[in-house]
């Protein structure tokens, strides 16, 4: 059944909590339970996991890539034990989404029939797709009496072997696609406006601009300072790099870190090119992917792609900082 | 324009900025131009969207100082951009094999359809029609346009236009395919929560029933020419499969007489030539085929004349009173390094020549001797610089963009040097320096793409692992070959006296594939047929320190021992080097790569 809802406007809404673990785990003890994660080539998948009272969940689905690279097969090892017999291993497929959409609703259908079913899902190690589908079944899905809380784990450090530019974190670019859930109206006689909210991957945001060869481009660089300063100024050096291919571009800023201010900068972006079929490519923080999963279901004509890698930086990605944020579905909702 | 060489997207270029910029001349444009089903096919960049640009009306009408009604075709141009069509929810229709032909048809007409009207809305200048033109569109809306909507299942009425000129007209028939397409765009939606099959009920089109009619109708307009339409698909390899098989379907049908379909996309990209009804389509039975690029390979010195030419016009265009040699100048002192060894090869010809005249051994020699002194104790054969627009445009190895790439990245490099002040030439040391860097991408980080599309996990030495090995194994030895005593050191290129075999080929094309080989073929040994030839691309030049500008050299190889590089690269390149290549041998079993000259 689908509620209709209203967002928060910009004026109301929250910033997500910015917690230590500690405090982390005071807030969320006790309160959910089903426990939703990935399992990941990167450590932070079990910053947060490995850290609950397995006891308080009755239910911990693990989503995991079929063709997970390094310790990924380690990590939901190490997932599944610490959840003992609740732990559910749920393969979602990279090359067909439709797999993912199917086996997450199939694997959480029980949840949503039940009332008031309380879910902590942790976001910080999905692919920015099956974020944006998770993001949409339980948008779809869920009813007034469930609970859903989100919560991310930060990266103290992106390839920390390397320094400065030298940084990587993917490369190349396999295959380009529209989420599922998020296919936009592309009207055939509209040019189009591909939106780039750019991070650490711009040899991938320079391939995505060159394969969809947008009438207007808007490229957004996260503003907010991330838990090692030193990022900043990588971070910067990347979209200054893409921004010198791109002359003609529109530049913007925007937080990482809050969801509905990611979506009502783009919103406003949608608005003044209206004329255009309007496409987003999220490369940067899962929580500003949210913001545009809001965007995307806020105004229906946005189409939202995926831009697959062909390499990770699987055995060197990040390591976790001891700082989390968490948010809530209603703080996105009225 | 921030740079002469700014890689322009065709779809935004002006038609008196089309004339300016594109040269028909050299390339298979007049070819792709004739009536009749083409495939256009070439890496991303060699110009397959620039020749669809230069054919669309407004371009034709100002080349060819005609009216509209007297071109010889109306070309439409249809582009598929990455996620427009291929949208992820029409994968549910497959899995529940539910109309997935009809629905994905009904995706590609309507597509097709909106494009047609928005060439008349872009391309055509009504204002210099005569007046009965908006009547004829008008006519043709209420009556043709009219009836085959209603015949598909169109329920709603056509819109009385603002005002009585065509612009208004065309507008209102462009809403009409929008909102045909939001109402299918609503029911793919739902596609992603589907389990069971939900029954289509709006209007649905189809090639016969709609898209032929539709095209005659306006064919048959006195403003239109009295000729075929063209319809330029352009990045047909974003299409999904069914899309794919469906296009083949429309080529497999004889409307040339009306209707050519001119498809574009990049090689081994476009994803079947299977029809829907399960055929495969042939060439040159059902459509005539063209590789961009393949021009090169055969035909160099008509690349370098037809890049010359589009330099000129670009540096003219941006105000820079500069020929493409003045702007990209050579490092004057290698060249005159080079030249005094020319001069000492033609001093000592009557002695120690081998070719003809001296004029010939200089020029085959004196650039490899250059390089091979720059070997010697010290090993700096990487000094060795490749500024120069001649240079250049061999290391573009056939595809223009990849030589506007480099050429643009120079630029930009010029002018941060140059306290953002006027740049009039590239200094050689940075055409060098932008070359090498490009190259090195090449064969390392755009390798990962590669890797990723076609590894094989659990197998040690998959396919990407035996090209790579077959790259640097064949790089290797003919760097080795340059620096020798060989009378033909400039070798760039393999054909084979045995095979290749499947496996072999297998990697081979897999090359050809992501363009670190072009493919063309040979005279055998015997005389008696062609064999494939194998061309390293010269965008690797510098990488393996190779002459760029030879052309001709070749080596027939035995299939054994290329098979021995996909393993061994490194055991390939000390054979080579230790046994000489005068002394090469042809026996299989002891493994030498190369046969007698």
């Amino acid at each position: 059944m689908i509620v209709k809802r209203t967002f928060l406007k910009m004026s109301e809404y929250k910033d997500p909590k910015h917690l230590t673990t500690d405090q982390l785990l005071v807030e969320i003890s006790g309160h959910f339970d089903v426990f939703v994660g990935s399992a990941s080539f990167e450590e932070r998948c079990l910053s947060i996991a490995t850290k609950l009272d397995s006891n308080e969940f009755s239910k911990a689905i693990i989503l995991q890539n079929d063709d997970v690279q390094g310790k990924g097969n380690e990590h939901s090892s190490t997932l599944l034990k610490h959840f003992e017999d609740k732990g559910e291993k749920v393969v979602v497929s990279k090359s067909n989404p439709v797999t993912t959409i199917d086996k997450i609703m199939e694997s959480l259908k029980g949840d949503f029939e039940q009332k008031g079913t309380r879910f902590l899902v942790d976001i910080s190690t999905m692919t920015h797709e099956t974020l944006l589908i998770l993001f949409k079944v339980l948008y779809v899905c869920k009813d007034r009496s469930t609970k859903v809380t989100f919560v991310y784990t930060d990266a103290k450090d992106y390839d920390p072997k390397s320094e400065g530019e030298d940084k990587w974190l993917s490369r190349g670019i396999s295959d380009i696609r529209s989420v599922l859930g998020y296919p936009g109206e592309m009207k055939p006689s509209k040019k189009s406006h591909l939106i780039i909210l750019s991070g650490f991957e711009d040899e991938r945001a320079a391939k995505l601009i060159e394969m969809y060869e947008p009438a207007y481009l808007s490229i957004g660089v996260g503003d907010v300072l991330p838990v090692s300063e030193h990022l900043v100024q990588v971070h910067q050096t990347y979209f200054n790099r893409l921004i010198a291919l791109q002359p003609e571009a529109h530049h913007f800023s925007f937080s990482p870190t809050k969801a509905l201010s990611v979506r009502d900068k783009i919103l406003d972006l949608a608005k003044k090119h209206s004329d255009n079929n309007v496409i987003i490519a999220p490369l940067n923080s899962k929580i500003s992917t949210i913001g545009v999963a809001l965007a995307a279901i806020t105004n229906p004509q946005i189409q939202i792609c995926y831009s697959k890698a062909t390499t990770y930086n699987f055995e060197n990605y990040s390591t976790p900082a001891g700082e989390h944020r968490l948010f809530t579905m209603n703080e996105l909702f009225e | 324009m921030r740079s002469p060489f700014d890689v322009q997207t065709p779809e935004n270029l002006t038609a008196s900025k089309m004339l300016k910029l594109f040269v028909p001349e050299n390339s298979d444009y007049y070819q792709v131009e004739k009536a009749g089903h083409t495939f256009l096919t070439g890496p991303r960049g060699a110009g397959k969207s620039m020749f669809f640009r230069y054919m669309e009306p407004d371009v034709q009408c100002s080349n060819k100082e005609r009216a509209l009604y007297q071109l010889d075709y109306y070309a439409v141009y249809v582009p598929v951009k990455e996620t427009e069509l291929n949208i992820t929810e029409l994968i549910r229709l497959q899995k529940m094999r539910h109309a997935t032909i009809v629905l994905n048809e009904h995706l590609l007409v309507t597509h097709i359809a909106s494009k047609i009207f928005n060439s008349l809305a872009e391309r055509v200048n009504f204002r210099k029609l005569p007046e009965t033109a908006t009547l004829e569109l008008n006519r043709y809306t209420t009556d043709c346009l009219q009836t085959l909507l209603k015949r598909s299942g169109w329920t709603d009425t056509i819109d009385e236009p603002n005002d009585g000129t065509s612009e208004a007209q065309l507008k209102v028939i462009i809403d009409i395919f929008d909102n045909v397409f939001a109402q299918l765009n609503s029911y793919i939606k739902r596609l992603a929560f589907m389990h069971e099959i939900q029954p289509y009920d709006g209007a649905l089109f189809g090639y016969a029933d709609f898209l032929v009619p539709l095209i005659k109708g306006l064919q048959a307009l006195d403003f239109m020419p009295n000729a075929p339409i063209f319809l330029l698909v352009d990045d047909a390899d974003n299409l999904n499969e069914a899309q794919a098989s469906i296009l083949n379907s429309w080529v497999a049908r004889r409307s040339t007489g009306f209707l050519s379909l001119k498809i574009a996309a990049q090689e081994g990209e476009y994803k079947t030539y299977i029809s829907a009804s399960g055929q495969r389509i042939e060439a040159p039975h059902d459509y005539s085929e063209f590789n961009i690029s393949d021009k090169y390979t055969s035909k160099a010195d008509k690349f370098k004349d037809r890049l010359q030419t589009i330099v000129e016009r670009r540096l003219e265009a941006f105000g820079i009173d500069s020929t493409p040699e003045t702007f990209f100048p050579e490092n004057k002192q290698q060249e005159d390094a080079i030249t005094s060894i020319a001069n000492e090869i033609k001093k000592n010809w009557p002695e120690q020549g081998r070719g003809y005249r001296p004029g010939d051994d200089a020029l085959r020699y004196a650039r490899p001797e250059y390089i091979r002194r720059l070997g010697g104790s010290s090993k700096n054969t990487s000094t060795y610089s490749y500024a120069g627009f001649t240079q250049l445009v061999h290391l573009s190895s056939g595809i223009i963009r990849h030589f506007l790439e480099s050429a643009s990245l120079m630029y930009a490099e010029a002018l941060s040097r140059n306290d953002k002040r006027a740049v009039n030439s590239i200094p050689h040391s940075i055409q060098n320096q932008i070359a090498k860097e490009y190259s090195d991408n090449f064969l390392f980080s755009e390798f990962d793409k590669v890797e990723q599309e076609e590894g094989e996990v659990g197998v040690q030495l998959d396919k990407p692992a035996k090209l790579k090995n077959l790259i640097n194994a064949l790089g290797g030895m003919f760097s080795e070959i340059l620096v020798s005593e060989r009378s033909e050191r400039r070798v760039f290129s393999i054909a084979f006296s045995n095979g290749p075999d499947a496996e072999v080929k297998e990697i081979l094309n897999l090359g050809v594939k992501y363009g670190y080989f072009h493919r063309s073929t040979i005279g055998n040994k015997e005389g008696t047929g062609r064999v494939p030839l194998y061309i390293l691309t010269r965008r690797l030049a510098p990488t393996f320190s190779l002459d760029p500008t030879g052309f001709a050299g070749y080596k027939f190889v035995v299939n054994n021992a290329v098979r021995e590089a996909l393993y061994n690269p490194k055991r390939m390149v000390a054979l080579v080097k230790s046994n000489g290549f005068e002394k090469a041998m042809t026996d299989d079993s002891q493994k030498d790569l190369f046969e007698d000259e």
